[in-house]
This record gives structure tokens, sequence and C-alpha cells, in this order.
């Protein structure tokens, strides 16, 4: 008895049965003329089960989708990703040049300095909400 | 039931569990930053510039091959709702003016052409390059002007998609192009390039073909 107990804590301390996703490095560019601007982060799954992030979220923006920027011979092309997998055991990072999140329709247009709330849903592990502060365009990491 | 063997039954699998956990790391997957390859590409075949004319941001005509002549010349095609590769490059290339000086920097045009002429007006053109450096220069026209501009550079020219409702994607090239100052395209440099990376091509560019 006390061994089968013992069996379901380490089980569901260990995460083993599904993905463990993490959010982190989050941070946004400012908006140029408050229009458009991009968030990034970075998501690690170091579960045992895939997810996938079905859906992103960023605080005061009417829109927010993870874009791609793929290059076809000469030319870079920005493409909406639909769902975006997050295989067990891997780490996708949204960075400059790879994928964003695009906010557009800003309620009030965020400046450097400010914080944006970024929540990310996924299909199996739920919503996680991360702090990503505003930076200007320009600012190297 | 002994509790020290409950403990050692329960921390042990527990340890080797957690180690477990965190022992497969599959490689990480995206484009982080790019780093390494991210300086100046010289062209196999150097080429022209070309003698397109577009509108500037004061509404007046701009010829470019007579306007920029002299000048080492950094031409981009972009757009300004753009929220990655435009802002970023743009940002990185005055950062990297910023930190060279004047004698260096009043050999240098930067030409952003808009391949959304539709939203891109000469004014909105005008307050978005003022966000990077008010020295850049700005240039629009009809659609079938900034296709024929890039056609010219032997781009292909940027399209439009649809996106969610109203909205729309463009594609477009990431490089921005060099000319040197005797009016050859001759280098390309891709996204990636960081500021002090600008900061030690601009003036190699400017002296080319002698050193800096």
């Amino acid at each position: 008895m006390i061994r089968r107990l013992a069996l379901v804590l380490l089980l569901s301390a260990c995460g083993r049965e599904g993905p463990a996703v993490r959010v982190g490095d989050a941070y946004a560019f400012e908006p140029v003329l408050g229009t458009v601007g991009a968030v990034y982060l970075t998501v690690t799954n170091s579960g045992s089960a895939p997810d996938t992030v079905a859906g992103v979220e960023v605080s005061g923006a009417l829109v927010a989708m993870i874009h791609e920027q793929v290059t076809v011979g000469d030319r870079v092309e920005m493409r909406h990703v639909g769902p975006l997998p997050v295989a067990a055991g891997s780490t996708v990072v949204l960075a400059p040049g790879g994928y964003h999140v695009m906010i557009e329709g800003m309620e009030q247009p965020p400046v450097a300095g400010d914080t944006l709330d970024v929540t990310l849903r996924f299909a199996r592990a739920g919503s996680v909400t991360v702090r990503a502060p505003v930076l200007p365009y320009g600012t190297e990491r | 039931m002994n509790t020290k063997r409950f403990l050692l039954g329960l921390v042990l699998p527990a340890a080797l569990l957690l180690l477990g956990c965190e022992g497969r790391r599959a490689p990480s997957v995206g484009t982080p930053e790019a780093g390494g390859a991210s300086a100046a590409r010289e062209f196999p075949n150097p080429r022209p510039k070309p003698d397109f004319v577009l509108t500037d941001t004061e509404g007046q005509p701009f010829a470019f091959r007579e306007a920029t002549e002299g000048k080492m010349t950094l031409l981009f095609f972009g757009y300004t709702n753009c929220p990655d590769i435009c802002p970023v490059h743009m940002a990185n290339i005055a950062a990297g003016l910023h930190k060279l000086p004047d004698e260096v920097v009043r050999q240098v045009s930067v030409v952003f052409v808009t391949v959304d002429p539709e939203r891109d007006t000469p004014e909105h053109l005008r307050l978005w390059l003022d966000h990077f450096d008010r020295s850049f220069i700005g240039l629009t026209g009809t659609q079938a002007e900034v296709d024929s501009a890039q056609v010219a550079m032997r781009l292909p020219p940027a399209y439009r998609e649809a996106a969610e409702g109203d909205a729309y994607l463009v594609g477009h090239s990431a490089h921005v192009i060099a000319f040197t100052r005797d009016g050859m395209a001759r280098f390309a440099l891709p996204f990636g390039t960081r500021q002090s990376e600008w900061a030690q091509e601009i003036p190699r560019l400017v002296a080319y073909p002698d050193k800096p």
C-alpha cells in the first residue's frame, strides 16, 4: 500500500505522465509607431509527452499571433503559425529572425520600460502567463 | 513498518526519476538571433546601381542612381507594419552608424524602399524612419514602381498574402544591399548583422576597394 502510494507521489512529482512546460526569457520590442510590435520568449518542455501552443494572448493587444520568418530563395516570408508543437524534451526559441509573437491593435501602445503579460495556452498543460519587459528595437541580447 | 525504509523507498527512486527527467535533452528548434556568419557577403558578379525613380518622403521624385552618387549606399526593401526584421535591421544600422565618426557617416546613404505603398504613405514612412535616424531616406511609389525597383535589383518583387480579417502579410528580401562608392552593388548584409558588425563593416564599405 505504502509502496503504491510512494509510486503515485513520485509519478506526479516528476511529471513523467505528461508535458512539463516552462516559459521564460520573455521580452517585447516597443511598437515603432505604436501600431505593431513583437514578443519573444523561450518554451521548454522537460516532460515526457509533447505539447502544443494552441494560442497566445498579450495584455492590451487586440491581436497576438505567432509568426515565423521563412527564407525562400532570396526572400523572407512571414507565415502565420497555427498550433506550435513543443516536443517532449525540447526547447522552442522565439527570437528575432525566427518565430515571434506579432502584436497589433494595442489599447495603449506600450513603451520601453512597460511590462506586458503574455499568456500561452497549451493544449495539454493549460495556460502559462509570464511578464515581458518592453525594450526599444535595437536592444541586443 | 519502519519510517526509514519508507523514506528511503521514496527518496531514492525520486532522485533517480528526477535525474531521468533531466537526462533527455533534444536539440533546440526555432531560429535564435543569428550569430556567427553575419558579416557582408560579396556578390560574385557585382551589378551597377539601378536608375529607378521613386518618390521620397517629401513627395519629390528621387532618382536613385543620381541622388546617391558617390555615397556608399545601403538599400533595403521592407514595410513599416513589419514587426520583426525591418525595424531590427533599421535599428541596428542606425546604432552602427551612431558609433562612427561624422566623416564616415557623411559618405553613407541609407535608403528604405517600401514594398507596401498602399499603407506606407510618405508621411508615415518619414515618421517611422525618424524613429531610427532622420537621415534615412524613405522611398515609395505605385505598386508597379516599387515592384520594378526590386526587379531592377534582381530581387523577386515582394508580395501580399491575406491574413486574418483585412490584414495582410508581406514577403520581402531580408538582405540589405550595399553599393560601394563606385556605384556597384557588391555586398549583401543578412538579417542578424549586429550593431558592432555594422560599425565595423560600414567604414570598410565606404573605403572599398581600399582598406579603411
